[in-house]
Order: structure tokens, then sequence, then C-alpha cells
């Protein structure tokens, strides 16, 4: 029976390492979970209004959206800290702004094949749909979850040829959408971060009160290709939303 | 008798010379750093304290600690992509002194002043394609990330910038040389030769 302690021992330690892909998402998160379709369905949600019908409307122009940004989403953010000899940060704040063409969303929403409608309390309409006009192929990432339950691409992002990934966070706002959409942006603000097509850096240094000081400006515009939301998490420890955003590489 | 003083004296000519000789030093031991663990449980890479030098690429690495990690991204690739602009701005000006010293403008004054300004628009856009190569997160929380440039680019787009120094300050012959000079001695620089 002895020897087959240290075996138990190595089959525990190493059952302890492993990552498992089974489902860890909840609640309304849940429902927006499309990884079993094919890349060309998306999810919209509409967060709550007065009626259902609005609520569905909504969520199907969020729907096109997705499939508008995926087309091409353009980034411009600027950036300006402040700090001291002593090395004390001043200040640091930056002014992200994100643009895409909602020109023709009306024929994209045409294009649409409602595929389900669902009702939650946080989200308001939850609409999946197919936008056939695009090839249906396999998703480029699965998520996997840690023993705690946490998606592994929150601490190693994911490699996969030919593309780029970024993790963008955010706060529990009122509403899921809000939230979502902040989480989704910071996401795509991080993935300007990995690869900026034009960045111009300017650094002052001055003395101020027998201090010197260095104030660096810094703006970097780019523009993503295929941006999408590949995986969302809500940590309940933080009250914090997690997107999983790529792009083409 | 003869033959022990012979050999005394031979020992001590081989000590004295032995004094004059130059030591050969001992290369250097490679410094081994320390093995580092940061706070995600990946070792410290080598890029952190070494600079890392390529034909095609320029490197330049940037370091944050702010309230959260996702701030600490943003100010380290902010000091990197800074570090890669200033690199970009030095080697400009550098390039440009030389060659309006070989093409007799070196004491206009006039014409330092618009190199200055010239060597300010190229480094301002050239910073094209700067690319988050790698990032590590210190046992601290502080986050170090690698941006990389391809020199390329940077060639590119000192092109038509140096067309304008030649137009702007063409007064010899010489100029010409020095411009085909220039050119040479900038690709050079940037790739450290």
């Amino acid at each position: 029976m002895a020897r087959f302690v240290p075996l138990l021992l190595l089959v525990s330690l190493l059952a302890g390492c492993t990552t498992t892909s089974v489902e860890q998402r909840a609640g309304a998160l849940a429902n927006l979970d499309i990884s079993g379709y094919p890349s060309n369905v998306y999810v919209g949600i509409s967060g709550p209004y007065s009626t259902e019908e609005r609520m569905v409307e909504e969520a199907i122009v969020a729907v096109a959206k997705s499939i508008h940004l995926k087309a091409a989403l353009a980034l411009d953010s600027r950036l300006v800290t402040a700090s001291h000899a002593d090395g004390n940060l001043k200040s640091f704040a930056s002014d992200d702004h994100g643009y895409w063409d909602d020109t023709h969303l009306g024929e994209t929403i045409k294009r649409l094949k409602i595929i389900t409608v669902a009702f939650d309390r946080e989200a308001g309409a939850v609409v999946v749909a197919e936008y056939p006009d695009e090839e249906a192929s396999r998703r480029i990432y699965t998520s996997q979850y840690d023993r705690d339950g946490k998606p592994t691409w929150m601490s190693v992002l994911p490699q996969v040829e030919g593309h780029r990934f970024a993790v963008g966070s955010s706060i529990r706002y009122s509403l899921l959408n809000r939230s979502l959409e902040a989480a989704d942006f910071t996401a795509a603000q991080n993935l300007l971060d990995l690869k900026s097509e034009h960045v111009f850096s300017i650094e002052k240094v001055s003395t101020y009160n027998d201090l010197m000081e260095r104030v660096l400006y810094q703006a970097q515009r780019g523009l993503l290709r295929g941006f999408t939301i590949v995986d969302r998490y809500y940590d309940a420890e933080s009250k914090s939303y997690w997107s999983l955003a790529s792009c083409y590489e | 008798m003869k033959r022990w003083y012979g050999f005394v004296l031979g020992v001590l000519i081989v000590l004295v010379l032995a004094g004059c000789a130059t030591k050969v030093e001992k290369a250097a031991a490679e410094v081994v750093q320390p093995l580092v663990i940061g706070a995600e449980g990946i070792p410290r890479p080598e890029w952190v304290y070494k600079t890392i030098t390529a034909q095609d690429m320029h490197y330049e690495s940037g370091y944050g600690k702010m309230s959260d990690k996702q701030t600490s991204i943003k100010r380290a690739t902010v000091e990197a992509k800074n570090k890669i602009a200033e690199w970009v701005s030095t080697s400009v000006k550098e390039v440009v002194v030389t060659y309006l010293n070989d093409a007799g403008s070196g004491d206009n004054r006039q014409a330092l002043d618009a190199m200055e300004v010239v060597s300010q628009q190229i480094a301002e856009a050239t910073l094209s394609g700067v690319t988050t190569e790698e990032l590590w997160v210190d046992a601290d929380g502080g986050v170090w990330v690698l941006c990389s440039i391809p020199i390329a680019n940077v060639e590119r787009n000192f092109e038509p910038a140096a067309e304008a120094v030649v137009e702007a300050f063409t007064e010899s012959e010489a100029a010409a040389a020095a411009n085909a000079k220039m050119k040479d001695a900038f690709a050079n620089l940037l790739k450290g030769i």
C-alpha cells in the first residue's frame, strides 16, 4: 500500500496543474456565450428599456454594430503625463476615442438572420444572429479555465497565428451593457498599445520651483481590422468585467 | 660553483623579466544575473536589464508602476515609445549636423535652426509601426514592456525629409556628395555600425 502513496501524491499534484475547459460563466454572461456557433454569428444586448420590442430593436442594432466594428475600428489615443525629478508623478491622464463606420447599418440589419431572442434581467434583450455575408468558420480561440474558475487568458494571452489579443477590464456600472462596452473599449485601447500605426511623442523638461519637471505628451492612432470580443468574464471578487478582444495581426 | 652562480643569475634574470612582463588579465567573467521571479511566476527576461540589438529592429523597454496593472502597462508602453522617439530624434540630429558641416553650412545659424525643426519633424513622422513585443510583471507589481520598431520604417520616413534638407541648404557641389553620405550615415547609424 505504501508504495502507492508517492504515485497518488504525484497524480494529485499533476491534477492541480491542469486547466479545464468546463464552462464557468454564470448569470447574464452565460446568455451571451456564442462560442458554440461559427464565427459569423454575433450577439447583441440592449440593456433595459420600457418595452420588449424596443429592447429587441436595440439588441439587433448592437449585433450590426459588432459586425461594423469587426470591419474597421479606428482608434485615437492621447496621453499626458507629468512627473517631478524626485520621482513623484504629478499627473497621468488619457483621452481615447474610437471611430467606426455606421453608414449602411440598416443594410447590415436587413441581411441578418435571427437565431434566438431571449430576455435577461440585467442584459435586457439578448439577440443571437447570423451574418450570411461572412463565411462561417471555426472560432479562433476557445477559453480554458483554471482551478479557481478564472479564464486562463486573464493571466496569459492566447497565441494564435495571424491574430493579436488584448484584455480589457471595467468596474461594474449600473447597466450591464455599459460595463461590457467599457471593458471592450479598454481591450481595444490595449490592442492599439500593442501595435500603433503612428506615434507622436513629445517630451518637455523644465525647472519649476527649483525642481525639474518632465512633461510627456503622446498621441497614437491605429486602425484595427477584425476586432472581435472573443470572451468575457465577471470577477465577483473585484466586481469587475473583463473582455478578451482580438484583431488581425 | 661557477655553474651554481650561472643558475642563480639565470633565475634572477627570469624573475626580473617576469616582473616586466605584462600580465594577461583573465577575461572578466560574465556577470551572472540572479534568477528573479515575477509576480506571475515568470522569470525576469533578459531584455529587462540588457539592451537588445538587432540589424533590422530597434528595441526599447519601459517601466510603469501605477495603481492597477492596466495603467501600469499603459505607462510602461508610453515610456518605451518615448525612448524610441528620443532615439530616432538623436540619430537624425547627429546625421543632419554632420551633413551640414560637410556641405559647408555648419556656421550658418539659420541653417542650424531650420535643421532643428526638420530633424524634429523627421522624428515625429518616423514613429510608425511600433509594436509591443513582450511584457513582464515584477514581484512588486511593476510592469516592464519591450517595444520595437522596424528600422526600415524609420529609413522610409527619412527619405523625403532628407530631400527637404538638401533642397533647403544646397549651396555647393559638395552638398550633393554630402547628401549621399548623409543617407549612408543614417542607415549605418540606425543599424549600429
